[in-house]
């Protein structure tokens, strides 16, 4: 897990420093937001279901 | 230089594991979290920023195509862990967490999981959402 915080404090800076360096705009952020959904949230949804589903077959919390 | 860094990285990761732990329930607990969700970051980024400056000596190993898929697929062993971890725990002594065999269950299974999900979901899904949302 704290590796995972780290790791990915690094890669974003990493990735988009030079990027948000020359400011931030809707064009530069939305491409972030796109990007990062896309990345993101496919498995994350997966995961939420699979282990809201897990817990609710095994009846146990 | 860097691999004298990533080194004292590795050896300062370890030491947090191996140094011993106090006896007590609270004394140990307020440890364990102290040293695995606070102290460890320092090992973590001196191994992140050591790997990240320049060619060392685990770069042949990492530049390997299975390294390459195991950091491409690590998402989802982040993300779907829980749910081989939860089941083979419930299913073999309903307890958490699990033994060091059955953690080469968990890791198996974990990596199986997150293989699939990521040739047959994720990057499909993220192709098609970068493709919806994108500008």
């Amino acid at each position: 897990m704290s590796f995972f915080f780290v790791l990915s404090g690094f890669i974003l800076t990493y990735r988009y420093w030079d990027i948000f360096a020359e400011g931030m705009d809707r064009g530069s952020y939305g491409r972030y937001l796109a990007a990062h959904v896309a990345r993101v949230y496919p498995s994350y949804v997966l995961a939420l279901v699979g282990i809201t589903a897990m817990y609710a077959l095994l009846n146990w919390s | 230089m860097r691999n004298v860094i990533l080194t004292a990285g590795f050896i300062a990761a370890i030491a947090l594991n191996i140094a011993p732990w106090p006896t007590g329930d609270l004394a140990y607990l307020a440890t364990r979290q102290l040293r695995y969700d606070v102290l460890c970051m320092i090992p973590f980024t001196i191994i992140i920023a050591a790997l990240a400056a320049g060619p060392t000596l685990l770069s042949p190993i990492l530049a390997l195509r299975p390294s390459v898929f195991l950091g491409d697929i690590s998402y989802g062993v982040y993300i779907y862990h829980w749910i081989p971890w939860t089941v083979v725990a419930i299913a073999i002594d309903r307890r958490v967490p699990v033994s060091n065999s059955q953690l080469v269950i968990v890791i198996f299974a974990t990596i199986i999981f997150a293989a699939a999900s990521y040739i047959g979901y994720e990057r499909p899904m993220r192709l098609y959402l970068r493709r919806k949302l994108g500008p």
